[in-house]
């Protein structure tokens, strides 16, 4: 279970965040463009520190204001899957993968990169770059990375934003088995209303104000 | 309308081929004002030898410094905001338009024997001056700059997403720099580094005031010409043609580098 609960500020907008999401759930987070949905995630992920409240993770806090917690972003198990991708260019598709997996022994690395890699469809496109591999295929090369180090959540940030109708179908789908095989509570940033119709839960922010239980959009 | 037209144009093209000219001949003129032949025998002359085989020592020897420090150091100044940084970059760019006699006595006043530091490195026993590490220490001093602008431009244009998703797997500071940042920006951090290392064989100057002009210790392939040119003319002019060479050689693989870089392959 995620549960987060803080305040912040980006720039005049204030950012108040109220919710959680249980294991093996995906979260819509939605609403217009500047509206603090990435500043959440960001938040959850410890790339910003909230000014106030608690970011917990399980049996895990990763933020309180209170008791001057704060876990950095490489010690918290957070699987995040950028808008742009942000893949590593010079790495192919493995060493991608297998960037996740420095915790573990180095003779267990490549069965675990060649199980990431196989889990999204990609067993075959291992030795290519991200420069050769479609949108489609970054998109779900990102989410192998992702979830390679076992992660106790998983933040989407846009993951569809740039790819076509079926792709983006085919990678909603991806996401869904991930998330109910891993058991992961999912946060996903999307615009796109079948996503947000196949979410468990919407989430709607509005002026930096995270709601729960939004009626979804029509 | 036209005239004018064709003056301007006759004007523009004039400046480029006098600039052109200017710029060239005194290179092309090292090589071709002596038979090969003797250029080439005198390049086996043992002064010839030992200041080339000194030069592309040290100035090895300084890019691994500028590398090993300077890459971290231009990290951070792209990467953090404190209080001074405008005036840390400023310094750091400061010996790109220093006069290299001022350079060669700044490093004396600091490190030389009645220097700032000069105390303190004698009980450690190290010498700098008239010895080779004090022209690694002038060379770094005058070349370091190069690479180090070079790097925070390059780390500076990299996507911040790249940097967090690297935290995000889990990877520190130091990883995420040296597997992710330098990898990435690899073509502009090499050409840096060979802007660098083109300067620091050529540097004269501060390695003069600082270190000297010692046959075999100090005295580099630019001082070797300096030194030798009123007796040997042919001697002095077979080491500038080396130099000339690796110049080119230095400047066109930076020119190729930085293209790739921004590119954004290679």
């Amino acid at each position: 279970m995620l549960e987060i609960e803080f305040e912040d500020r980006v720039g005049d907008l204030p950012i108040e965040a109220s919710l959680r999401a249980a294991a093996g759930e995906v979260v819509a987070l939605t609403g217009p463009s500047g509206s603090g949905k990435t500043t959440i995630l960001r938040a959850i992920a410890g790339l910003r520190r909230p000014l106030s409240g608690t970011v917990r993770c399980g049996d895990a806090i990763w933020f309180d204001s209170a008791a001057g917690t704060w876990l950095p972003t490489e010690e918290r198990r957070v699987g995040m899957v950028f808008q742009d991708y942000a893949l590593f260019p010079r790495m192919d598709a493995a060493a991608n993968v297998a960037f996740a997996l420095a915790d573990l022994p180095r003779q267990a690395r490549p069965a675990a990169v060649e199980d990431a890699l196989e889990r999204v469809g990609l067993a075959d496109r291992s030795r290519h770059r991200p420069s050769a591999l479609s949108g489609g295929e970054r998109q779900r090369l990102a989410l192998a990375r992702a979830i390679a180090r076992r992660p106790s959540v998983l933040l989407l940030d846009e993951p569809l934003a740039s790819l076509d109708r079926a792709t983006a179908e085919s990678a909603l789908d991806l996401i869904e088995e991930t998330v109910a095989s891993l058991d992961l509570p999912c946060l996903l940033v999307t615009h796109d209303l079948v996503a947000i119709e196949r979410a468990a839960r919407v989430v709607a922010v509005e002026r930096g104000v995270a709601r729960e239980d939004a009626p979804r959009p029509t | 309308m036209k005239l004018r037209a064709a003056a301007s144009g006759v004007v523009i093209w004039g400046a480029l081929a006098v600039t052109l000219t200017f710029l060239t001949v005194p290179v092309a003129a090292v090589l071709v004002s002596a038979p090969p032949r003797e250029l080439f025998d005198a390049l086996g002359s043992p002064v010839a030898v030992d200041a080339l085989l000194l030069s592309l020592q040290c100035s090895l020897a300084a890019l691994a410094v500028i590398l090993i420090v300077g890459t971290p150091a231009a990290w951070a100044l792209a990467t953090r905001r404190f209080p001074g940084r405008s005036l840390a970059v400023t310094l750091i760019e400061l010996p790109l338009v220093l006069p290299p006699a001022v350079a060669g006595l700044g490093l004396l006043a600091a490190f030389g024997p009645i220097g700032l530091f000069g105390g303190a490195l004698e009980s450690a026993g190290i010498r700098l001056v008239f010895e080779t590490a004090g022209v690694v220490v002038a060379l770094v001093f005058v070349a370091s700059p190069f690479h180090i602008r070079q790097a925070q431009a390059a780390f500076e244009s990299l996507e911040p997403s790249l940097l967090e998703a690297s935290r995000t797997l889990g990877a520190g500071e130091a990883r995420t720099l040296t597997r992710v940042a330098i990898p990435t920006v690899s073509p502009a951090l090499a050409s840096g580094a060979a802007l660098a290392w083109g300067r620091a064989l050529g540097e004269f100057g501060a390695t003069l005031m600082f270190a000297g002009s010692l046959r075999s210790v100090t005295q580099t392939a630019p001082l070797a010409i300096y030194d030798t040119f009123s007796t040997d003319l042919i001697g002095a002019q077979a080491i500038a043609a080396v130099m000339v060479a690796a110049s080119a050689a230095i400047l066109l693989t930076a020119k190729i580098l930085g293209r790739a870089a921004e590119r954004g392959d290679a």
